[in-house]
């Protein structure tokens, strides 16, 4: 399946009341086709995470951030402080253009600090493979406990949409449920 | 010298910041020492981009929260705070630690004229209820007891 697909049909398996960040550029264009109330997009992915993960400590909903394999291999701070959060709500969806388990190969080392730190690991690249097998996975996403992190095998995409980065004020307005355009 | 514990007191009660993130300072080790759980909580991170993505978004919930860093740390995220500052209003707080006044000479380009720092017991007005948005306020090493 293609990344923005597979973008697509995940969103499509989480609540209203989830929170996502979509980070980086092609993830960015891609999620805002399929754009939401609480999806917020940010263009610096080296900032995104962590973000996201300070999202986690301040509120009760589920925050899912989607990323790229490039992008969690080049920013391996944060994939640690997944780890030690242990926050519940937080989950971290990669979604993997490289072929197989490559990921999971170059990243071994990454992959057992978090299983040694608490946090899950679940590869979905089964699931995605056919829009018609994604929805056996949704009473799977609906009983997640986090930190999670998740590998979805995808086939590269290129869209393009005009999407706007989220302004931290509209941000800040539509998480504290101030009135806003977003809504 | 500064009373650690009066800092922290001012900041968490005084000012409502309860978000503190950051890797080790230890221009801030006495502060770090004096923390408890019920007045604050600490996340310590492993790279000072992390401690500002993480207060950041505590900060989005409603939370005040405080990035601590080493002045040598300034520079790479300089150009973020500089365009946070643009755009942010809720109440974010830089705490800089420095070793001398030789260190902060070398980063004076970074630093503007406006720079507070905690040195004497007037530290408070620089919290002031009514500054919203980003701010720097620069602790030297030994200040803190």
């Amino acid at each position: 399946m293609k990344r923005n697909l597979a973008i697509r049909e995940f969103i499509k398996l989480l609540n209203d009341d989830d929170i996502i960040i979509a980070s980086g550029p092609n993830i960015c264009k891609e999620a805002y086709l399929y754009d939401r109330p609480l999806t917020f997009y940010i263009e610096d992915d080296s900032i995104a995470q962590s973000l996201a993960l300070g999202l986690a400590n301040g509120t009760s909903k589920r925050v899912f951030v989607l990323c790229t394999d490039d992008t969690i291999q080049s920013d391996l701070d944060f994939v640690l402080q997944l780890g030690i959060s242990k926050k519940e709500n937080i989950f971290c969806i990669v979604f993997n253009t490289k072929q197989g388990a490559r990921l999971l190969g170059s990243c071994r080392s990454v992959i057992s600090a978090l299983f040694n730190l608490g946090a899950d690991i679940y590869d979905y690249s089964n699931y995605f493979s056919k829009i018609a097998n994604v929805a056996s996975v949704k009473g799977h996403v609906s009983v997640l406990r986090g930190p999670t992190l998740i590998l979805i095998g995808v086939k590269d995409s290129k869209v393009t949409s005009d999407y706007v980065e989220t302004d931290y004020k509209l941000m800040a307005d539509t998480l504290n449920g101030r009135d806003t355009n977003k809504e | 010298m500064i009373k650690a514990k009066e800092l922290l007191e001012c900041l968490c009660t005084d000012y409502s910041y309860r978000f503190f993130a950051g890797k080790s300072v230890k221009a801030l080790d006495k502060l770090v020492a004096n923390m408890t759980k019920d007045l604050l909580h600490y996340t310590p991170t492993v790279s000072t981009k992390n401690a500002v993505g993480l207060s950041l978004g505590v900060n989005l919930t409603g939370f005040n929260s405080v990035v601590m860093l080493e002045i040598k740390d300034l520079a790479l995220i300089y150009n973020y705070i500089k365009d946070l500052k643009v755009k942010y209003e809720q109440p974010l707080l830089f705490l800089v630690g420095y070793s001398s006044e030789d260190e902060l000479l070398e980063y004076k380009k970074l630093i503007n004229k406006t720079k507070s720092f905690v040195a004497d017991d007037t530290y408070k007005n620089q919290f002031s209820k009514n500054k919203k948005g980003v701010r720097l306020v620069f602790v030297q090493e030994g200040i803190l007891e």
